[in-house]
């Protein structure tokens, strides 16, 4: 799910609105073209973990997915709706769309609460769909959720899902090695206890090296992104360790992040220069550019020539 | 992977039920225990494996039971679902049932696809037990 897919294979394919199928790779491009054709249905997709988007002419208004909390964890774990409203809000629900506009009647929630965890909630789907990686899909009739009011415009999705993955690169790593991680209480925090915030205690208090960081997120009844943000910035914190088979934390985020530019760059730079005054005058040009031209090799400067 | 002794050969098994975790997104806990209820093997947290043991048993018998008198077949497995989790209890080969301990988006489509490489798993290292 992210901003950058080439043309849907599927926006050309057969005309009628469901029960289509494709390939992975370009799931928002599908769900542009969607909005375009302004269908109403389901995208269920089978990747690890799958999931499924609830659209209402071609706006996402919903997100299912193993890999973060949905609208029902989220409003259940948090507290925001207690068991029996959510029973008797589902009772209550005459057609597929209409279980949040009951949930709002009944008074249980507020209509912007409402509708701030559920478009929240579309968004962290896209993050959790993202960082699960690609799957087949297929197109699907109108499923019954705790739908989104106003819908979110794939565009935006995608945008977002971009932003949120290169965050996660930049400052931690491969997001979906992120995903496996299973974090635990650090011996000795850097910070006392009374100086963190409600959400990192929560973690804390969560967190026991079997929770990977969608774990905690359905503990929490937090988003996936929310989560592992915190779990990255606790980790530089000295709050938590990454348990088992994922690198320790501080050794190597920082590698990560600074390796790949830097440290190539300054090493050949002086090898070079000591060899090529007394070579050809005239293959010094040469010899600059390619840094692979180490000393212990052939005298014979058979690049130069070739380069002539 | 020889029982050399019946009491100690459980780590191997703890491990495949370890490995669930890593292979079904939302598994937290698992317990194996034996068809009358007795704890074999666990990789839990707080749950209390020898209860989870024993009622797997009773779970199990209520399900075959019900799925006699429904006239539903053979039972498959039985699936708790709850506001904040789920159970799925399942059999072993003869002897053994697994109880898999999940929270509420536990991915189903993963651990139905799963489970099946898991028993097999589980059930050739049960095999040892029986001496032939």
């Amino acid at each position: 799910m992210t901003a950058d897919g080439p043309d849907p294979r599927s926006a050309d394919t057969e005309g009628d609105r469901s029960g289509r199928s494709g390939s992975p790779r370009n799931v928002p491009a599908l769900l542009l073209g969607l909005r375009q054709e302004r269908f109403s249905g389901t995208v269920r997709l089978f990747g690890a973990p799958g999931g499924t988007i609830h659209l209402r002419a071609g706006l996402i208004h919903a997100i299912e997915t193993p890999g973060t909390p949905s609208v029902e964890s989220a409003l259940l774990k948090s507290g925001r709706v207690d068991d029996e409203s959510w029973a008797a809000g589902l009772s209550a629900v005459r057609d597929t769309d209409g279980l949040g506009a009951a949930l709002v009647a009944r008074g249980s929630v507020g209509a912007a609460e409402l509708e701030v965890v559920c478009a929240g909630t579309v968004f962290e789907g896209a993050f959790a769909l993202a960082v699960g990686g690609p799957g087949e899909w297929e197109t699907g009739d109108p499923a019954p959720t705790v739908l989104s009011r106003y819908g979110v415009e794939p565009q935006s999705v995608a945008e977002e899902t971009t932003r949120r993955l290169a965050l996660v690169s930049r400052l931690w790593g491969s997001p979906a090695e992120l995903a496996r991680a299973r974090a635990l209480p650090a011996g000795r925090p850097d910070v006392p206890a009374e100086r963190l915030p409600h959400r990192y205690l929560g973690l804390l208090a969560l967190a026991n090296g079997r929770r990977t960081s969608r774990d905690l997120a359905f503990a929490s009844g937090r988003g996936l992104f929310g989560v592992m943000v915190d779990l990255i910035r606790m980790n530089g914190l000295g709050l938590v360790q990454w348990e088992g088979r994922a690198p320790a934390g501080r050794p190597s985020t920082a590698p990560r992040v600074v390796g790949d530019g830097r440290v190539p760059a300054p090493a050949p730079s002086p090898v070079p220069t000591a060899h090529l005054p007394r070579r050809v005058p005239g293959g010094r040009r040469a010899g600059h550019t390619p840094d692979g031209a180490r000393p212990s090799g052939g005298p014979e400067p058979t690049a130069p020539q070739a380069g002539l | 992977m020889h029982a050399h002794s019946s009491a100690t050969s459980s780590a191997p098994l703890v491990d495949v039920l370890a490995s669930l975790r890593e292979r079904v997104m939302g598994v937290s806990e698992s317990v194996l225990s034996t068809a009358d209820g007795l704890l074999v093997a666990a990789d839990t947290d707080t749950a209390q494996p020898e209860a989870i043991a024993a009622l797997a048993a009773a779970t199990l018998g209520l399900g075959a039971r019900m799925a006699q008198q429904a006239d539903a077949g053979s039972l498959r497995d039985v699936v708790i679902r709850c506001g904040g989790g789920q159970i799925v209890v399942l059999s072993v080969g003869d002897r053994a049932l697994l109880s898999i301990l999940g929270d509420e988006g536990v991915d189903v489509a993963a651990l139905q696809r799963e489970s099946p490489a898991i028993v097999e798993e589980l059930l050739a290292l049960l095999a040892a037990d029986v001496p032939s």
